[in-house]
């Protein structure tokens, strides 16, 4: 199996002894994986990704892009990224084309036509001024350009965050073909747990800087089970958390028919009401 | 490079469109002066006879006054704004660079497009910096010209107007440039950054005069002849007392060529015994000297702080 990325023993933290926003992280994700990386605000999933850009130097261990140290060599390791910034950072008083043109600038693997057509596509003028878009369209045109980078990593940090419904849908359905084609590995972080079936093929889910759960969605919905905590029985559940209507349920990790399948916001809610997920990683001192 | 050109332009473009404004205003306003003073048309012959004090013809009278007047009245805050025009635009061009990028978050754009981003500030600083050296150029030219018509007809010492025109503006625009860039790195906030960075110029400025005062007292001194003092065209540089050997000694030693039993008034003890209180200066020559250092001083500064924010931003990371 090829690497695309990796964190071995990954730590960071902002402050010098204060707590860890990442640790002791260490798992693989596969060249051509789609992979969602939930977690609740401030579980780390942004410093994880910007510790793969070079954005962050880690504290404690290495985040890998293939077998690429970006704080090493972050230029090769850049040259290999397509990113969208969680704040969709792209400059007010240019225009779409002006982007495209100023990416092509310093990417030579960036496809303008490409851009142009897809963005053409979504009813967009290239003329536009991003200050004249809405949320949704930065969004979209910020996604442009990281797929025409034509990168074989694709690293989008809450893309979809400032999205209603629908631009979410039509957002995700726009990267899934776009990636299938390719068959870049993405790394897409979000909490709301409906983007990621729709989108991804692998979870992992993050709470206060710790690795919870790494997993295929096809893998964890085989091996774990919802069911009403009046239903245990002998079973000892990962946690117990609220389901739709406010019962209780119990998330059981063990082989799951198909019709006892737990759904993966049942999976992510049950992880995330653990224990280990709600106490955050104590201060050094 | 059009496209860069472009593109960085329009992203800067307010401090851009303010930096040619207040220069090309500044230049234009000397450039203006000039004229009015050339206009007046002081021959030679009136400003020699003026500065050698032998009285002047009724003719050159009262074209001596009319220069004096548009001099002090219209050159003078011209020339005074010159003090501040470098300091001000380079700040103003320099902070934004890399502080406005941080601050507004595209930084975290561009970081993660551009494989280097050593590279990607080289091009903001092309074309920011050559804006601002077209435009501050334009200013430093059009003052050092007022300065010269200025020389060339009369009046006050050619070193009143230190640093007030030419390159030396020119040299404080590239390292109020530099300062911004870096501050605006370290701080990743436009305004902290430009009022740490008019601070940083402004100990910086005053160190180069401190600098200047140093290097000029340790130039070769001549006398200045106390009748003509007026004609003198080098640079004070303070008070000597001249002995009878021709020997000149520093003001400050006065006290230490006087025999230690002497009481009272040393200066009057020494004027009493051959010693001559004598002004001293540097000759023109020499004092034009301390020009290309002043503007080598300001370039080696300048390219320190953009080395200092490459290091910065190549390290940084992006908020």
């Amino acid at each position: 199996m090829e690497v695309a990325l990796a964190a071995d023993k990954l730590g960071r933290r902002y402050r010098r002894q204060g707590p860890w926003a990442v640790r002791d992280l260490s798992f693989t994700v596969p060249a051509g994986s789609v992979t969602a990386l939930v977690g609740p605000n401030g579980a780390g999933k942004s410093t994880l990704i910007r510790c793969w850009m070079g954005f962050e130097r880690p504290d404690a261990g290495t985040a890998l892009v293939g077998s690429i140290d970006p704080q090493r060599q972050r230029d090769r390791a850049i040259a290999s990224i397509g990113y969208v910034a969680q704040s969709n950072a792209l400059y007010r008083a240019w225009a779409i084309d002006d982007h495209f043109r100023w990416v092509a600038g310093y990417r030579s693997s960036f496809d303008r036509g490409y851009a142009i057509k897809r963005v053409e596509r979504l009813g967009l003028d290239l003329s536009r001024k991003v200050s004249e878009l809405s949320g949704g369209e930065k969004a979209q045109v910020a996604l442009t350009i990281a797929l025409s980078l034509r990168a074989p990593i694709l690293l989008l940090d809450e893309p979809t965050a400032s999205l209603d419904p629908l631009a979410r849908r039509e957002f995700l359905a726009i990267l899934v073909e776009d990636v299938r084609e390719s068959g870049a590995t993405v790394i897409l972080s979000s909490h709301v747990i409906t983007d990621i079936e729709q989108a991804c093929d692998s979870v992992i889910v993050l709470s206060h800087g710790r690795l919870l759960l790494h997993d295929t969605i096809e893998d964890a919905r085989d091996q774990h089970i919802a069911m009403p905590l009046a239903s245990l029985n002998m079973l000892a559940p990962i946690a117990t958390f609220a389901g739709p209507k406010g019962e209780p349920l119990a998330l059981v990790r063990a082989a799951a028919e198909p019709s006892q399948r737990a759904t993966l916001e049942e999976i992510v809610l049950g992880y995330l009401a653990t224990p280990t997920a709600r106490s955050p990683i104590p201060d050094a001192r | 490079m059009i496209t860069t050109v472009r593109l960085v332009a329009k992203q800067h473009r307010f401090e851009l469109a303010l930096v040619v404004v207040v220069s090309l205003v500044a230049g234009l306003a000397a450039g203006f002066v000039t004229t009015r003073l050339a206009g007046v048309g002081v021959p030679p012959d009136c400003a020699a006879a003026w500065l050698d004090s032998v009285g002047t013809a009724d003719r050159c009278t009262p074209l001596l006054e009319a220069f004096g007047r548009i001099y002090f009245e219209e050159a003078g805050p011209v020339l005074a704004s010159m003090a501040v025009l470098p300091f001000a635009v380079g700040l103003l061009a320099g902070v934004p660079v890399v502080g406005r990028e941080l601050e507004t978050g595209t930084a975290q754009f561009a970081w993660g497009i551009t494989p280097s981003r050593v590279r990607w500030l080289a091009r903001q600083l092309l074309v920011v910096g050559l804006i601002l050296l077209v435009a501050v150029g334009f200013a430093s030219i059009t003052s050092e010209i007022l300065e010269a018509t200025r020389a060339q007809s009369m009046l006050a010492p050619p070193f009143q107007n230190h640093g007030l025109h030419g390159a030396i503006v020119l040299a404080r625009a590239c390292a109020a440039l530099a300062v911004g860039l870096f501050v605006g790195a370290l701080t990743g906030r436009s305004l902290p950054a430009f009022i740490v960075g008019a601070i940083v110029m402004a100990i910086l400025f005053m160190g180069s005069g401190l600098a200047r005062e140093g290097w000029a007292s340790s130039q070769p001194t001549v006398v200045i002849d106390g009748e003509t003092g007026n004609a003198f065209d080098g640079q004070v540089v303070g008070l000597g007392w001249l002995d009878q050997t021709g020997t000149i000694h520093p003001y400050t030693d006065g006290a230490s060529l006087a025999p230690p039993t002497v009481e009272g008034d040393v200066d009057e003890w020494l004027m009493a015994n051959g010693y001559e209180q004598v002004q001293l200066g540097i000759t023109v020559q020499t004092a034009r000297a301390w020009v290309p250092i002043e503007v080598a001083g300001w370039l080696v500064l300048s390219v320190a702080f953009l080395g200092a924010g490459a290091i910065v931003v190549s390290r940084r990371r992006p908020t």
